[in-house]
């Protein structure tokens, strides 16, 4: 893919709308990276976004689908699963993919997701954690870890955390997994997965937060020294054996949670 | 030329400099029009098309091709 003037571009720029680059995300801020690992996921899949419609709440991540060339919704807090309920029964064959944030889909969205995984409702949900109200200042959200201070929790977060993805499990989704940015290659193919997934897909993408997260919690702006932080305190499969369980206390697993088939949501009723 | 970079998209966040194996990259002291020093490739003929910048890159800036 080319420029006017001739400079080579990245080819995936091919599913973004050119005239809203450069983007409106911080320097450094994961959800860039979750867009750019979408793209390649789509054109790993051929899939046309324009056949597609994506869906997001309000928040940093809810920005994403906006620099897609699809058909968009955005608006309600929270209210994106209800949406994608309604659009999934009366298109039952158009793909719909899901952008949320921690704080849009583990609090004021939350009880929309429980009961989209207990239905098995046919999207794909992405969720951007970047373990706090990132758009409103970096106040404290479900997500966030004990003891770490933010705006709202200058001496210290109280409250346990919420794990999004074994919450998912235990409501019923069919395919549930957890990465970071860190990870490129292992985000690639699990939105590959759940693209391709037939059933209700939770995709957990655990990202920096270098203005808000960095600065109040770790005292850094620097995205790189928040992602190395990001590695610091999660570990997959492959790097918790040999470990003793106290080490990997208060960390995050990375990984697939669940993949499996199951009948799928599609209205309360089988009469016509 | 066989590390194309759009400067200006770029907001100097460091990440490509960071996965790059070969340390290829450099923050120039050049500002773009939303006022970030951008990044270039400095060692470029170091590249190895590992692909990993364009892979990391939030803002869609890198792109690596070898060159036919």
């Amino acid at each position: 893919m080319e420029q006017a003037h001739g400079l080579k571009i990245n080819p995936n720029r091919k599913f973004l709308r050119p005239e809203k680059l450069p983007h409106f995300f911080c320097s450094g801020c994961g959800c860039g990276q979750v867009l750019n690992y979408y793209t390649q996921a789509l054109d790993e899949l051929g899939m046309d976004p324009e056949r597609m419609v994506h869906i997001a709440g309000v928040g940093c991540t809810a920005r994403i689908p906006v620099y897609l060339k699809t058909d968009m919704l955005h608006g309600v807090h929270g209210r994106t699963l209800a949406w994608a309920t309604g659009i999934k029964l009366m298109q039952p064959d158009t793909p719909v993919v899901i952008f949320a944030g921690d704080g849009d889909l583990a609090s004021i969205g939350g009880n929309h997701l429980i009961h989209a995984c207990r239905r098995n409702l046919d999207v794909t949900v992405v969720m951007v954690n970047n373990l706090n109200f990132a758009m409103t200042g970096g106040q404290v959200a479900p997500t966030t870890p004990e003891e770490v201070r933010t705006m709202t929790t200058p001496y210290g977060n109280a409250e346990p955390r919420f794990d999004i993805c074994q919450l998912a499990v235990a409501a019923g989704a069919s395919h549930v997994e957890r990465w970071s940015t860190a990870k490129p290659v292992q985000c690639r193919k699990a939105m590959e997965r759940a693209l391709q997934h037939k059933g209700f897909s939770l995709i957990e993408i655990v990202s920096q937060c270098p203005t808000h997260y960095g600065r109040y919690a770790l005292g850094t702006g620097d995205p790189v020294k928040v992602l190395e932080w990001i590695k610091g305190n999660t570990y997959t499969d492959a790097e918790a054996k040999g470990k003793a369980p106290e080490e990997l206390e208060g960390k995050l697993r990375l990984g697939q949670f669940i993949l499996e088939d199951r009948p799928i949501y599609q209205g309360t009723t089988s009469l016509g | 030329m066989a590390v194309y970079i759009d400067t200006a998209l770029c907001k100097s966040c460091k990440l490509c400099i960071s996965v790059c194996p070969k340390h290829v990259f450099e923050i120039t002291t050049h500002v773009n029009a939303k006022g970030y020093n951008y990044v270039e490739a400095a060692r470029e003929a170091d590249c190895i098309f590992c692909g990993q910048c364009e892979m990391t890159c939030p803002d869609f800036v890198i792109h690596v091709e070898k060159d036919a």
